[in-house]
């Protein structure tokens, strides 16, 4: 599979990177420009003139310059915004040529990767755990996994693009979307594995004669022993299953149920500061954060920035400002390391679900599956792709995909596999979404 | 898979625990010893014989009445059942009696049991070599979910052949999970069968081919998991 790369103008970035923070970037000169226009700000840093971001981070922050609790929703792990890590095993960056300014990211958040967590040990009052699709992984995985045909997630190796854009490691049942960030970024982000019941069997066959060079010329004609053997048990069973139980499956062939979903974009930026995506942060942009080497031309900024931070106390740190909003701490203010970002546009974010139409096929049922990717973030993402590799036991059905929203498709076969992929040719604005649906034939 | 306490080297082609040698019941015991979900499971089997060919089972020393192919019935995990595979097209007079030997169950979802029968095949081929001398085992099993074989199965079981000096279980047990084994030979009873082995070993079963599927499912669903209680 081939993505075309990205075509992030540089003019753009270098026009947002000046926006951003003029004192820092005067400071330490970047040799790789930032994507995100986040900004770094110790405690005596200036307050960059711009004008104030009508964003909802402000109305969080109290007269007295406390953040206030942003509301009382527990979130399920499975809602909780993405934490790149960028050095472990969720996290990827695929290297660009030293001169190149423009890193590409790949990452791959927590989040979306099914409602694993969510069931009996989900936090009091998680409230996505009623939402969990009818399929997924909520209900009681099988203790057999031979029986059940699965499909969805992404299996390690992990999903990830090269530098030219190839897509790599989307192997069997791998369900992904890639998209980019209006800053340039691009991540994945799996959606969660639905399982169907349907077993499938074969024999090992061995003939063997007992006897070498006996044959036996048949069996003679006899008449077998009858008797009131049969078992007929007609009688009323003590327990039926009940008819409503079938409807609902029925019902749940459709996935109109899935058209409301709730966006959690702008609360999650408040409430998880640690839920960032960006690759580089400005503040990584030191040598002695990036690499842990020290230079005579970042000494200077590292001695003020250090020196201020120890003057700091509990109260004052919470009155950090920029660009006329509240920071968001990223590390424990009483240190002296203490760190503060801040995001007026807000962070993008893609939500995939998938769900099947039946819990259980036999060879030669159909199946109907349907893709739902929402936009949970505050910004605007573009170039949205869904790929499916469908597993061996699944056909895709000629002609059967759908889409609610303008998509080129096509499908590749790999391996006797099939792959299926959108491409969204228009931007998908915060809070919208769109849906896909396809039918495949159980083998 | 096939596991126990009890272990053994390991030899190449063998069955770390079981040997497909053993005689008919004696896989299906020490499974039920291992404990879980498998004493007194009736578990749907759909037993199915070359078009035309009628199949009866065996309970208290006799034969029920034929009933035509395929035949869905409910057999109990870890026992032995004795059937008589009659009318074989272009064979008639050359009855088969084949056993069916469950080893382990399915867990389909709630209320669908009856849906998912083990499918029990017996070709053509196999019964003309049965009562041509030959002894046919075939073990069925459970195909891996996660290394499915990219052929269709519609319509048709596959069947991979072992040497005889392989363990079928064993390449079984590599395959999949390994369910059922059925063991067609040529042996006939007498007119007065006296060797209560030749019947099985006398459990019940139940006869779901006749049944309404809704039935079926309740009847399985509410007796699955323990014997039923009249016969």
């Amino acid at each position: 599979m081939h993505r075309p790369r990205n075509n992030v103008s540089l003019a753009w970035l270098l026009a947002a990177a000046s926006l951003s923070l003029p004192s820092c970037r005067s400071a330490a000169p970047m040799a790789e420009a930032p994507l995100a226009p986040r900004t770094i700000a110790l405690h005596d840093a200036p307050t960059p003139r711009l004008p104030a971001v009508e964003s909802p981070a402000e109305a969080m922050i109290s007269d007295e310059g406390e953040a206030e609790p942003a509301s009382q929703i527990v979130q399920c792990a499975a809602e909780e915004p993405a934490a790149p890590e960028l050095n472990g095993v969720e996290g990827r960056i695929v290297e660009e040529p030293a001169q190149a300014a423009v890193p590409r990211v790949a990452i791959r958040p927590k989040a979306a990767r099914g409602c694993a967590s969510c069931g009996p040990t989900a936090a009091p009052g998680c409230a996505s755990c009623a939402s969990c699709p009818p399929g997924s992984d909520c209900a009681d995985r099988p203790r057999n996994p031979h029986e059940w045909l699965c499909d969805g997630d992404d299996a390690p190796p992990d999903v990830r693009l090269t530098i030219d854009g190839r897509v790599e490691g989307l192997d069997s049942e791998d369900t992904v979307a890639i998209w980019d960030s209006d800053d340039g970024r691009t991540e994945i982000v799996a959606s969660n594995r639905v399982c169907i019941y349907a077993p499938r069997f074969a024999a090992v066959r061995k003939v063997i004669t007992p006897y070498e060079g006996a044959g036996v010329d048949g069996s003679q004609p006899l008449t077998r022993p009858e008797g009131p053997a049969r078992l007929d048990l007609l009688a009323e069973p003590a327990t039926r299953a009940s008819k409503e139980e079938l409807l609902a499956q029925r019902l749940a062939r459709k996935a109109g149920g899935l058209e409301a979903s709730a966006i959690d974009g702008l609360l999650s930026s408040q409430l998880n500061p640690e839920g960032f995506s960006d690759a580089f942060l400005p503040f990584e942009n030191l040598l002695l954060l990036r690499t842990g080497r020290a230079q005579a031309n970042e000494a200077v900024l590292l001695e003020a920035g250090l020196q201020a931070a120890r003057v700091w106390t509990a109260d004052q740190a919470v009155q950090v400002a920029i660009n006329g909003q509240a920071a968001i701490e990223l590390e424990g203010d009483r240190k002296v390391q203490a760190i503060f970002t801040a995001d007026p546009q807000g962070e993008a974010k893609l939500r995939v679900w998938k769900v099947a139409s039946t819990d259980a096929a036999q060879p030669g049922d159909e199946v109907d599956f349907t893709i739902r990717f929402d936009n949970i973030g505050t910004r605007v993402i573009e170039r949205v792709s869904l790929m499916d590799r469908l597993t061996t036991r699944l056909d895709y059905i000629e002609g059967s995909a759908q889409a609610s929203r303008a998509a080129a498709f096509s499908t590749e076969l790999i391996e006797g596999q099939t792959v299926l992929h959108w491409e969204f040719d228009e931007p998908l604005p915060a809070g919208q979404g769109g849906l896909v649906r396809f039918k495949c034939k159980v083998q | 898979m096939l596991g126990s306490h009890e272990l053994r080297a390991e030899s190449p082609g063998r069955h770390p625990v079981y040997n497909d040698q053993a005689p008919p019941g004696a896989i299906g015991s020490w499974q039920l010893r291992r404990g879980g979900a498998l004493a007194g499971y009736y578990q749907p089997v759909e037993i199915k014989a070359p078009l035309g060919a009628s199949v009866s089972l065996a309970v208290n020393r006799a034969f029920d009445k034929p009933q035509p192919s395929p035949r869905k019935v409910a057999l109990a995990v870890g026992a032995v059942y004795r059937l008589a595979v009659v009318n074989i097209p272009l064979q008639e007079g050359r009855d088969v009696y084949p056993t069916i030997e469950l080893i382990d169950r399915l867990y389909p979802p709630c209320g669908q049991e009856a849906r998912f029968p083990i499918p029990i095949e017996l070709t053509a081929e196999e019964l003309r070599l049965a009562y041509e001398g030959h002894f046919v085992e075939r073990v069925i099993y459970v195909e891996d979910g996660n290394r499915p074989l990219p052929v269709s199965f519609e319509g048709h079981q596959p069947w991979f052949d072992v040497d005889r000096t392989e363990d079928a279980l064993a390449t079984a047990d590599v395959l999949g999970r390994p369910v059922a084994i059925l063991r067609i030979g040529g042996r006939v009873p007498s007119e007065r069968e006296t060797d209560p082995r030749f019947f099985g070993s006398g459990h019940p079963f139940f006869n779901l081919s006749r049944l309404e599927p809704q039935r079926a499912e309740a009847l399985v669903g509410a007796r699955g998991t323990h014997a039923p209680a009249a016969k």
